[in-house]
């Protein structure tokens, strides 16, 4: 081959620009056997490139592999009927969720109707008679709690008329 | 999709997923538990597969995203142990399942790579190892375009200095 092709096609190997077909030239020249010595330095690296190449797993690797397969093939097959268990089994779990979620709402609804039933509307008491008694012991209470503030509520008068009387003897 | 379908369709692309977490991972073991790891995921979602366009792009970037998860819990796991990190940097189990035997140049051009950032790392190995397009490399790691192009300038860079210097002292 043309030694200054070659000289070319080096020089846009370095740079990266040569193409697949280009560098299956350069692989074939310098495994040719006829390669000028100028290139003495470079040749080995385009033979390595061919050596590794070559570089493969042993023979035996279909065989295994292929059984391999095969073994994960039977297993699958077995476990078809597991997967179709599996699917119901997740379809029960979304069941299940879903009555406890209706059954929830429903006594959630309940609740809330008992709720709208306003207090101050419903009777406590059947006979009138009663009725009044308890309202006025609730008043009786109400009032005599009242009372002892008010007590207590004097005590605070007498400090202001003291007070009132102190600023006026001061001004005089 | 039929196991017939898986058969042709995904399984042959298990040599480029391997590679790609191997890169990643630096550990064979690990990267071929990712790669079963990959294929029984793309087996449970082969319903969705059908609409997808680029199936292998999509097969690598389920391959980077766990493989990125798996260095992740890996970090955590093992935040002091400078035994293990030694692993990863050190060479010897560079390629477990080699045809060829490298030299030392070869060896040390992938020790070279291996020490790249992770990105630019991953795009060498999708560009110059797997021959992805541009666009392919964008989808698997999840960047643009231009992000693709820049890193990858910076990784071809890297790699032309270091080149250089394995050249120039003699280590070749």
């Amino acid at each position: 081959m043309d030694s200054s092709r070659i000289d070319k096609l080096l020089e846009k190997y370095w740079e990266g620009e040569t193409s697949l077909e280009e560098e299956k030239e350069l692989k074939d020249y310098f495994a040719s056997g006829e390669v000028e010595a100028r290139f003495n330095s470079v040749a080995p690296l385009f033979n390595y490139y061919k050596e590794e190449a070559n570089v493969g797993l042993d023979t035996f690797f279909d065989e295994r592999m292929i059984a391999k397969l095969e073994k994960t093939e039977t297993k699958r097959k077995v476990q078809k009927p597991g997967r179709m268990v599996e699917l119901f089994s997740n379809i029960a779990k979304v069941a299940a969720v879903g009555l406890i979620v209706i059954v929830a709402g429903y006594f959630i609804r309940q609740e809330m109707k008992k709720d709208e039933i306003k207090p101050y509307l419903t009777d406590t008491f059947d006979d009138p008679q009663k009725a009044f008694e308890e309202t006025k012991k609730a008043l009786e209470l109400i009032s005599r709690n009242f009372n002892k503030g008010r007590k207590e509520a004097k005590k605070i008068t007498t400090f202001n008329e003291a007070q009132e009387k102190v600023k006026s003897e001061n001004q005089l | 999709m039929s196991l017939e379908a898986f058969k042709t369709r995904v399984l042959p692309v298990k040599d480029k997923l391997y590679r790609f977490a191997f890169k990643m991972l630096g550990d064979s073991e690990e990267a071929h538990d990712t790669v079963q790891e990959v294929m029984i995921k793309v087996w449970n979602k082969r319903d969705e597969m059908a609409q997808l366009e680029n199936m292998e792009a999509w097969c690598m970037r389920i391959t980077r995203n766990l493989s990125l998860d798996k260095l992740k819990s890996k970090k955590r796991k093992l935040t002091d142990s400078l035994e293990d990190s030694f692993e990863i940097s050190q060479g010897e189990d560079l390629t477990p399942y080699r045809t060829v035997e490298m030299d030392d140049t070869m060896k040390n051009i992938g020790l070279m790579i291996a020490a790249l950032p992770a990105k630019q790392k991953q795009i060498i190995q999708l560009r110059d190892v797997e021959g992805y397009s541009y666009k392919e490399i964008g989808d698997i790691m999840e960047i643009d375009m231009s992000q693709v192009k820049v890193n990858l300038f910076r990784a071809r860079q890297a790699v032309k200095e270091s080149i250089l210097n394995i050249n120039s002292y003699g280590l070749q």
